[in-house]
């Protein structure tokens, strides 16, 4: 037993200490302004000492008696003005310092994420991603802000016990003491919070995902008459979420109690405690106003600094998640050896890979030859989509290689190897901005109007645009359902061809099209793949019979490979595959 | 302040439309109130509550001169100790009072406008997008309800600021004056700060969605970044972004630091104006050290109930602005429900001299044919030519701009609209589930019980009962948000099982087998035939063996009924029909046998 408890010991520090490297390697990454900053926060410490602790010292001696003191009165309104004013500039300076940071580890953690391998993403939640890059990529930074400031504001509480004692060593030895342990108890307390706003997140959540759905779903709704129905279903969700709320409601007003009656509990006792010590002449007046003036304000920057530590806390978890991330190898764009031959076969030995512990592909070899169309065919999860993306170098391979010309590809510097493939995806996405930007998309303004024109004349798609008012500045946007999935597809096409890639890699081009659609959708990429080494993955046989070789997968292996006219008779897959598509007529 | 009087004027023209905008906010403000059960009890339990300990704070500086001044009586100490757990109390109290009545109004609004939503044409939701309709539910809903605290809150800052002018007047008349002074310079002050706080801070949270948005988008698409080679531009763009909100930020930062400067400088003008002069007052004899702490208090919650007056300003603010959002959408009118009872008959439908239009563009041009009953009528055409749209009017989810649809000789839009909805089962392209498990999903929309045995048959019947079967929990599989966890052609069989299961009168199937995979499609559309015996059934489709085996079709092209009859005649008839045709064996034959 004890020797697992000491192990399990020994990994937390283990683990705690790879944690702090993580988070020093992260401020080093991000250049961390640690002298500029220590000064800054030095300085409105300082400032903060003069406001909160020599300031009220002075106005209880004044209001004592020492009022008719002119220089004493002109110091203490000239220390009240040099300390607010100084503490502008100090304090915006922090801000920036602290902004700044933040910035720069966004900006890291933003190019991290772009350079990061397909096969990373596939394993973070894609609702989580962004937060990632705009939150929790600032933690590292914020924890040592924060740090900071717990520093600052202790140094200021220390201040104010001391100046304290020295008005009244019983008040303060007992209100003090007092206020930092109802404070802890309070902060102990809004450990409970988080429970509450979680479970309010949570249902918010839940709330936010039924309106989502039903509203993507109203026809549904409408068509089946079920408004009451609904009406009901949402209404248990509204209580539960009011549940919930109120629960931080009661929570709030306890809080609020306990808040008053810590400050109750400061003023009660300096008054009478005050009051007894007046009489005894134990005290002066002016020490007693100086005594409350500080006292006042402690409970206040008490609980803030007990926040802050609570804070400090919470962040471990979240630079966990960073600095685990930040482990994570990005793709290397140079390698050994440029993209010199301008084409070549590309051949795939024995390649074999899988998402997660399924195969996908099993085994898979043959070659796709310069200047060819090679056609895959298959049921799907047959594995035809996963040799485009193999092809594209997404993902590395679990086994095998694939070979340009002679060269294992993985040696082949990847910006050049990706430039040299045009991918049309299967529901290749259009993103926000206008349709010139779509299309010559990744291009960095580096082209010729003439070219875009052409590529959209290849892609069948010019005259659609050319008919907008807009014409290529029209905002995708703004198209919403007027554009079809085909001329969405054509501007997907027209993208991919603009950089005249000597490879074109199509993926289900064709599905879901009415046959009008479907034809003109064909015949740009009959276009397109002219004088193209081209790989074509389609579920219809109509557009592969064509094909100079055809592969047909079953279950991620080849199950054989020829020409139409070799296969169409060979008794095996791709004959019972358009037997089925051909059999009525 | 110059600086900001000119910023002032030159906003003068936008302000003027804001205000055309706010003097009927509280119209709107009311009227949502009234369609929203109001918790009265609950908002004047808060507010007297909040009075009470309003009262208390005002009354214990008073005991807190009088213990200073050396009154020690047990009654002066323990009312004075009363009044402190008092307030402490109240302030509880009035928390959680306020807190039940506004989360009961949020509840009560939530119900009036989602209520609203889902009762409004389709129209007018579809010109809504799905997001907005939400934030109008969620956050709008909470920030609109907190009116009525502000409104509690306000009133009794403004009777502090009175109460405690008036009683300082008593301890000296020109404390009262130097209130007098001060109130109004700090409500100014403070009504600056919020309304450019408010401004900057939706400056930041443009910037923040807009940046969000965008940098969603590219991880979203990151295959398409990697694939074409655009690391450095999205890196570049995504750091422009990252920029902005850092620069917004720092601006709110400016204006934030700019103003406490301005406020500290107040507070202290208050505070060494109440020392200093105190002091004098005290050691002239004229005030007691008691007196002058009471005093002291007084200034302090002076300039906290100023403050709060002058920083309510932005809440009501952007709560006006939720307010105007809602009532944007709860005030279109909804679809008539209310009708004509549905009469029995044949079940034919005729369309006659039928025009439509979604905004300008016009979808359906003076179109006019019958719809036999118990028969299976087809729409075929090239996508974009209406056939959608025929469906939807027929469904009532639109309303013809010219001509009628008659149902038994009736206008089927003077009907009662639950009745006639219930009389239709509608099955369109891209059917979405719900969250939750299959067997919920497919009994959706059906008022009766339905056996396990009838879902089990009608899965066989649209070919997808060994997939269910296959499923770990069979018909309690939880099939995710949407149904996420099933492709497009296991979605689109559950809708069509769920519309099989529902037996109606007139069944309309818009492209219901698009994502059907070739191997089912034909068993599918078979079994959908026998389904479809009897009844009044349109299909819309791209899939030649169904229109061709459709007992009547109609030919829709650019808005108009080109042609319609039986596939023979059309065949050798209608030009437009035998192209859709050929097109289609053409793409399946070509280069081939």
């Amino acid at each position: 037993m004890t020797a697992i408890t000491e192990d399990s010991k020994e990994m937390q520090k283990k683990n705690r200490k790879s944690d702090n490297a993580a988070l020093i390697s992260l401020l080093k990454q991000v250049n961390f302004p640690y002298f500029k900053y220590l000064f800054a926060v030095g300085l409105s410490t300082v400032l903060a000492m003069v406001l909160l602790g020599s300031l009220p010292q002075m106005a209880g001696d004044i209001a004592g008696g020492e009022i008719f003191d002119r220089n004493k009165v002109i110091l203490y309104v000239a220390l009240s003005i040099v300390g607010i004013v100084g503490l502008f500039p100090a304090n915006l300076f922090l801000q920036y310092m602290k902004l700044d940071v933040e910035r720069r580890s966004r900006d890291a953690m933003w190019s991290k994420f772009i350079h990061l391998p397909l096969g990373a993403f596939e394993k973070l939640q894609p609702s989580t991603l962004i937060s990632r890059v705009l939150r929790d990529s600032t933690f590292a930074s914020t924890f040592l802000t924060e740090l900071f400031n717990f520093a600052s504001v202790f140094l200021i509480m220390l201040v104010m016990f001391f100046v304290s004692l020295n008005n009244s060593v019983p008040l303060t030895l007992i209100i003090f003491p007092a206020v930092i342990a109802l404070s802890i108890l309070v902060v102990f307390g809004t450990r409970l919070v988080y429970k509450i706003q979680f479970e309010i997140q949570a249902k918010l959540s839940r709330l936010t995902a039924y309106l989502s759905e039903r509203l993507s779903n109203v026809k549904f709704i409408k068509a089946e008459a079920m408004e009451t129905f609904e009406d009901d279903t949402a209404l248990k969700l509204f209580n539960e979420k009011f549940t919930a709320d109120f629960n931080y409601s009661k929570f709030g007003a306890g809080l609020s109690a306990v808040m008053y009656t810590i400050d109750a509990l400061v003023i009660g006792l300096s008054l009478i405690g005050g009051g007894v010590l007046l009489k005894s002449g134990a005290m002066t007046q002016a020490q007693l106003l100086s005594f409350l003036l500080i006292a006042t304000n402690f409970p206040r920057l008490c609980y803030a600094s007990l926040v802050v530590l609570m804070m400090l806390w919470s962040y471990r978890g979240g630079m966990k998640v960073i600095s685990d991330i930040n482990q994570i190898p990005v793709e290397q764009m140079k390698k050994n050896v440029p993209l010199s031959m301008p084409t070549g076969d590309i051949t795939l030995n024995q390649v074999t890979f899988g998402y997660e512990e399924n195969k996908v592909l099993k085994n898979i070899s043959f070659t796709i030859p310069t200047g060819k169309t090679t056609a895959i065919v298959g049921a799907s999860g047959s594995g035809k989509t996963t040799i485009l993306k193999l092809l594209v170098r997404f993902y590395p391979l679990q086994a095998g290689t694939i070979l340009f010309g002679e060269t294992n590809a993985e040696e082949i510097n990847l910006d050049e190897w990706r430039k040299a493939f045009g991918y049309v995806a299967q529901n290749s996405p259009l993103m926000l901005g206008t349709i010139e930007e779509n299309i010559t998309y990744g291009l960095d303004g580096d082209y010729t109007e003439a070219q875009m024109i052409q590529a959209a004349k290849t892609a069948n798609i010019y005259d659609y645009i050319a008919s907008l008012p807009q014409g290529f500045k029209t905002l995708v946007g703004e198209l919403g359902e007027t554009i079809s999935t085909g001329q969405r597809q054509r501007i997907a096409i027209a993208r991919a061809i603009i950089r005249d890639p000597s490879y074109l890699l199509l993926d289900e081009a064709t599905s879901n099209l009415d046959s009008i659609n479907e034809k003109e959708v064909s015949d740009a990429l009959t276009k397109a793949m002219q004088g193209r080494t081209t790989v074509i993955v389609s579920h219809n046989l109509a557009t592969v019979v064509n094909a100079d070789q055809i592969i047909v997968l079953d279950k991620g292996a080849v199950e054989e490979q020829g020409s139409h006219a070799e296969l169409v008779n060979s008794n095996r897959l791709y004959e019972k595959y358009f037997k089925i598509q051909f059999g009525k007529n | 302040m110059i600086a900001l009087i000119q910023k002032r004027q030159a906003g003068k023209a936008p302000e003027t439309i804001t205000d055309e905008k706010e003097r009927g906010v509280w119209s709107r403000f009311l009227n949502l109130m009234r369609r929203s059960h109001f918790p009265w009890r609950w908002v004047i339990l808060a507010a007297l509550v909040s009075f009470a300990n309003t009262l208390l704070s005002l009354a214990f500086p008073d005991y807190q001169s009088k213990i200073v001044d050396g009154d020690f009586s047990t009654i002066t100490i323990t009312i004075g100790i009363l009044i402190l757990l008092g307030q402490a109390a109240t302030a509880g109290l009035s928390d959680l009072a306020k807190g039940y009545a506004r989360r009961k109004l949020e509840r009560n609004v939530r119900q009036t406008i989602w209520g609203s939503i889902l009762r409004l044409p389709v129209a007018v939701i579809s010109k809504n997008t799905a997001r907005s309709l939400i934030s109008r539910t969620t956050e709008d809903v909470e920030s609109a309800s907190n009116i009525v605290t502000y409104i509690i809150t306000s009133v009794l800052a403004v009777y502090s600021l009175i109460s405690s002018t008036i009683t300082v007047s008593k301890y000296h008349w020109s404390l009262a004056v130097i209130n007098a002074v001060l109130i109004p310079i700090i409500i100014l002050v403070k009504y600056f700060n919020g309304k450019l706080n408010f401004k900057y801070s939706s400056r930041i949270q443009y910037q923040i969605s807009h940046t969000t948005q965008q940098l969603s988008e590219t991880l979203i698409n990151i295959p398409l970044v990697k694939t074409f080679v655009a690391e450095n531009f999205e890196i570049d763009r995504g750091r422009k972004g990252i920029k902005n909100i850092f620069q917004e930020n720092y601006n709110l930062q400016k204006v934030y630091y700019g103003f406490n400067l301005i406020n500290s400088i107040l507070e202290v003008l208050t505070k060494t104006i109440a020392i200093v002069y105190g002091a004098y007052l005290i050691n002239t004899g004229q005030m007691t050290l008691g007196t002058w702490i009471a005093y002291f208090v007084y200034a302090t919650l002076m300039h906290s109930n100023a403050s709060e007056l002058a920083s309510i300003w932005t809440g009501v603010k952007s709560s006006q602005g939720s307010v105007n959002r809602i009532s944007g959408i709860i005030e279109n009118p909804i679809e008539a429900y209310q009708g004509d009872t549905v009469q029995e008959g044949s079940g034919s439908i005729e369309f006659k001299h039928v025009s439509f239009s979604y905004g300008d563009s016009e979808v359906l041009k003076d179109v006019s044919f019958v719809i036999p009953g118990g028969k299976v009528t087809a729409l075929v055409g090239p996508s974009g030519g209406g056939k959608s749209t025929i469906l939807n009017l027929i469904e009532r989810f639109y309303i013809p701009s010219a001509g009628e649809i008659e149902y038994e000789s009736a206008d089927i839009n003077s009907l009662d609209l639950t009745q006639w909805r219930n009389r239709i089962t509608y099955v369109a392209q891209d059917e979405k589930l719900y969250a939750g498990t299959l067997r919920f999903n497919l009994i959706q929309g059906i008022n009766r019980s339905v056996s396990d045995e009838e879902i089990f048959t009608t899965l066989k019947t649209v070919d997808i009962y060994d997939f269910v079967m296959d499923l770990d929990e069979g018909l309690d599989t939880e099939i995710g948000e949407r149904g996420t966890r099933l492709s497009g052609g296991e979605k689109q069989r559950i809708a069509l099982a769920r519309a099989v299961l529902k037996k109606s009168d007139i069944m309309l199937f818009d492209e219901a087998t698009s994502f059907v995979g070739v191997e089912s499609r034909d068993r599918v559309e078979t079994a959908l035939d026998e389904v479809a015996l009897g009844r009044t059934c349109v299909i819309a489709s791209h899939y030649m063996p169904t229109v061709i085996g459709a007992d009547h079709i109609i030919v829709i092209d650019d808005c108009r009924v080109v042609d319609m009859g039986v596939h023979s005649d059309l065949y050798t008839r209608c030009a437009l029909y035998k192209r859709l045709i050929d097109t289609q064996s053409l793409n399946e034959t070509e280069g081939g046998l």
